[in-house]
């Protein structure tokens, strides 16, 4: 049942941001839903659980992308990074999860352009480079609170 | 208990890393498009998108119609609820109207074109949720002919070329992606060039010599060397042609013919 839950989340949230937020958007920046969710899922839930629905997640934004596989990488790692974080910080869950948005977005978006620009070997302007990541961090901290309510639900059961 | 956490702390980071090492071995491959699985996937969600895509639709009247009802409340309350019941539906039919001033043009520009190309029309359901690429979704895939590179254009111009199909649903790599190059030719003075995206909405030129003559206000099209676009599609004007005085190349910045922010339908050129 809550895996079903979850598969419904993930559905819901792929949905979210590839048909509403495509429309409704900021100058063409949207939060990333998916990456918010893995990082509270993982603050929220155990390290395989988190680890596995990372690479869900990602193994979804990757199928309504481009054929590579950067996002899985990028939400596991993310996972992993929230998973060695969470059990040496003492604190409050939702401090918690603000501050490792606010490092984790910035840092994913870094990992992606230079793997874009490097393996990939694709251009990266420098100007939309600097604006998504300052644009989206900002984005994604907007839309925790709302997502960590959600996401509470589902840890619930 | 706690002598076993050592253990799971092991095992979760090998999770991790050898799905990480997957997902590095997968895009590099020549299986990845993990035998039809991303296909099929997407097709399951394109359900989903295209409900959405038409709810969406007909959610978007109403805050036009919420507006209209508080200033006409203002106005003259005795006529408020009358108009409560006919402001919404005025709403209503100035987006159909509105719909249908589109879709005429998009059917008279089908017509015009009949003779030159065999048009596929197609809805956008979705867009591209990574930051890096600019791909859209259309709600045309493998069962109406849609094929990988067939070029996608709207009545102004060229929009991008598909790079993916499933069977109900195609994406297509619009021209302003980082990754798109279009081979392209200045309309007045058929000076050629490649066309580079920028993920914004502007679009760059590069190889045009020097020698040439390109300036501000210049059409763009598409040009006849090109394997993928047919010649003479649209592309953009140019905003800004700069050459320095021992440069080879001119700098050149194009504006789009399309506003890729507000389209809704596309054509993919069978």
């Amino acid at each position: 049942m809550r895996l079903l839950k979850i598969l419904l989340y993930l559905l819901f949230i792929t949905v979210l941001q590839t048909v509403v937020l495509a429309r409704f958007n900021l100058f063409g920046f949207a939060p990333d839903l998916i990456l918010v969710s893995v990082i509270i899922f993982a603050v929220l839930g155990g390290r395989n659980r988190a680890t596995l629905f990372a690479a869900g997640s990602g193994f979804i934004q990757d199928i309504l992308c481009f054929g590579v596989y950067l996002n899985v990488l990028t939400k596991v790692v993310a996972a992993a990074v929230v998973a060695i974080v969470k059990e040496s910080f003492l604190g409050n869950e939702y401090a918690l999860i603000l501050s490792l948005v606010a490092v984790l977005t910035p840092g994913t978006l870094i990992v992606e352009g230079m793997l874009y620009l490097f393996v990939l070997g694709r251009n990266v302007y420098l100007p939309h480079f600097f604006l998504t990541i300052i644009v989206t961090t900002i984005l994604n901290l907007i839309v925790v609170p709302i997502l960590l309510s959600f996401m509470r639900q589902l840890a619930r059961e | 208990m706690s002598a076993f956490r050592p253990y799971r702390k092991k095992k979760s980071y090998a999770l991790a890393i050898t799905i990480v090492l997957l997902a590095v071995v997968v895009s590099f491959s020549s299986f990845r498009d993990l035998f039809g699985v991303r296909s099929v996937l997407q097709s399951v969600i394109y359900p989903f998108q295209f409900v959405v895509v038409s709810v969406w639709k007909g959610v978007g009247n109403i805050p036009v119609s919420i507006i209209n009802l508080r200033n006409l409340s203002q106005e003259n309350a005795a006529l408020k609820s009358e108009l409560v019941s006919i402001k919404p539906n005025l709403a209503v039919l100035n987006d159909l109207q509105k719909e249908n001033e589109r879709l005429s043009r998009a059917l008279s520009f089908k017509q015009d074109n009949q003779h030159r190309y065999n048009l596929l029309p197609a809805r956008i359901i979705g867009r591209s949720p990574a930051h890096w690429f600019s791909i859209l979704e259309i709600n045309k895939g493998s069962l109406s002919g849609v094929k990988n590179d067939m070029p996608v254009i709207y009545q102004t111009g060229l929009v991008g070329r598909v790079i993916e199909v499933a069977v109900f649903s195609a994406k297509v790599l619009l021209i302003i992606d980082a990754g798109s190059e279009v081979a392209a030719a200045d309309v007045r003075s058929r000076d050629l060039g490649v066309i580079e995206g920028t993920n914004f909405n502007k679009l760059i030129m590069k190889y045009v010599s020097s020698g040439g003559d390109v300036q501000a206000g210049d059409q763009i099209v598409t040009s006849n060397i090109s394997t993928i676009f047919q010649p003479g599609l649209p592309i953009g004007t140019v905003l800004r042609a700069t050459k320095g005085e021992h440069d080879l190349f001119y700098q050149i910045e194009i504006k789009p013919a399309v506003d890729f922010s507000k389209i809704e339908e596309v054509f993919v050129i069978l």
